[in-house]
């Protein structure tokens, strides 16, 4: 896998990761990422620490990817990756 | 020229509680022969004399990094003294030591000294990596270790154990389970005064080898069910069937960071990755995480990922949910074939609130 593969694969993932958040996550020019929120306001980030810094600023109370909240949503909206409770 | 940049001197972090016996180990240690090489800092005034070797601090000023936290400061008085250690080897003014030993102060976390070890460019550039020697009371440790976190900081980082005072106390029970905690250490069990301790500074390779031993740490947690739970930290054992993908991990991990980092103390994994034709080592403490290294064969036939924790208050099931759930989407997750997930450089976006524009290549350039 290429560097430019597994970018790509990264912010397919991010998509998924924050959707349920309102956010949108997109790759620009190759070497940041662009977050937008359902106002189309943007930020700039440089690395994954930096959007989940980011998505703590546009949402209340951040993004815990320890919420079963969280899990059980991103687990329903992807067919096939639905994790039971243990 | 070369052999003063290319070499990299092995480096020991002393730590232990207040009268544990760092400063008796320090002083058995450096009254040998053999430690003529060795320099030494020591952040209490006066207490082992080593001439112009010897580099005392009675401050202890810290920077945080911006977007960092309480864990990841920078002991700029490590870093001048390394500076000025340094210095003086290249230049002549003090033997060519061999070795570094850094004792830290009995109520002192040695996680923000490690993290100056690992992000100091001085230090990243000519020093190994760090070796912790945590000294435990063998009399009063159980009670420490329960009241102070500072000293149960200290045991999640160390290397090796060493519980002192084996002459005036026999009866560990208790007191070694606790120790485990920290599954992945070498305990010894010790009289600081006669026995002979040199071995626990000479081989910080195979000391390093400690460090991958991850079935170890697994097989012993196997034994006490898994979960051993003192003061809320517990350690315990993730396994994977399936290969990881790493693009998920990494996702995930620095989410889990972000989120909970400091209750994170220490994770260690041996990884089966997608595409990768041999193991991945991962280590992290607190936000501190490590290069993976990528290793040439398995040591088991079990090719499963095992992921071991120490955590704090966090609970063991919803982290392996979690790994699970991510590793699942991160797996069915193909990049977007158009446009939709990629802004072009010329796009425009926002830092700090402010509208920025990447230049584009200019024309003449392209060609």
């Amino acid at each position: 896998m290429t560097l430019r593969h597994e970018r790509e694969a990264r912010v397919a993932l991010l998509k998924r990761l924050l959707a349920p958040f309102g956010l949108r996550s997109r790759d620009w020019g190759g070497n940041s990422y662009v977050l937008q929120n359902h106002d189309g306001r943007r930020q700039n980030v440089y690395n994954l620490n930096g959007i989940w810094a980011a998505v703590d600023a546009l949402i209340p109370g951040g993004c815990d990817p320890l919420d079963p909240r969280f899990l059980d949503t991103l687990s329903k909206a992807e067919p096939g990756c639905d994790v039971p409770h243990q | 020229m070369t052999s003063l940049i290319s070499e990299r001197l092995p480096v020991f972090v002393v730590t232990g509680f207040l009268g544990s016996g760092k400063t008796t180990l320090l002083r058995q240690i450096l009254a040998l022969p053999e430690s003529s090489d060795s320099a030494v800092i020591i952040n209490e005034l006066g207490e082992v004399g080593l001439d112009h070797e010897l580099i005392e601090f009675s401050q202890d000023s810290t920077v945080v990094l911006q977007g960092g936290c309480i864990c990841c400061t920078i002991r700029t008085d490590i870093e001048q003294a390394l500076n000025h250690l340094f210095s003086a080897r290249d230049a002549g003014r003090i033997p060519r030591f061999k070795r570094l030993i850094i004792e830290t102060t009995g109520i002192a976390d040695p996680q923000p000294l490690i993290f100056t070890l690992h992000t100091n460019p001085l230090a990243a550039s000519r020093l190994d990596r760090p070796h912790v020697i945590t000294v435990v009371d063998g009399i009063l440790g159980l009670s420490t270790l329960s009241t102070h976190p500072e000293a149960m900081a200290q045991l999640i980082a160390a290397h090796t154990v060493l519980i002192s005072k084996r002459d005036l106390a026999s009866q560990h029970t208790e007191l070694f389970e606790v120790l485990r905690l920290n599954p992945w250490a070498r305990l010894i069990h010790a009289d600081l005064l006669k026995d002979d301790l040199r071995s626990l500074f000479a081989q910080p390779a195979a000391a390093r080898q400690l460090d991958h031993d991850v079935p170890g740490a697994l097989s012993h947690n196997a034994q006490r069910d898994g979960v051993a739970r003192e003061h809320e930290v517990s350690a315990f054992c993730v396994i994977l069937e399936r290969p990881l993908n790493w693009s998920g991990f990494g996702v995930w991990m620095t989410m889990l960071l972000h989120a909970h980092g400091a209750r994170v103390l220490r994770v260690k994994g041996i990884l089966n990755v997608d595409e990768s034709p041999g193991p991945v080592f991962f280590h992290c403490a607190q936000h501190l995480v490590h290069p993976p290294e990528h290793g040439d064969r398995w040591p088991t036939d079990d090719r499963r990922s095992k992921l071991v924790f120490v955590v704090q208050g966090l609970d063991p099931t919803r982290i392996k949910r979690s790994l699970q759930v991510f590793d699942a989407i991160a797996k069915v997750a193909t990049p977007v074939p158009d446009s939709a997930g990629y802004l072009s450089a010329g796009a425009g976006g926002a830092v700090a609130g402010r509208p920025v524009r990447r230049p584009t290549t200019p024309r003449w350039i392209k060609g």
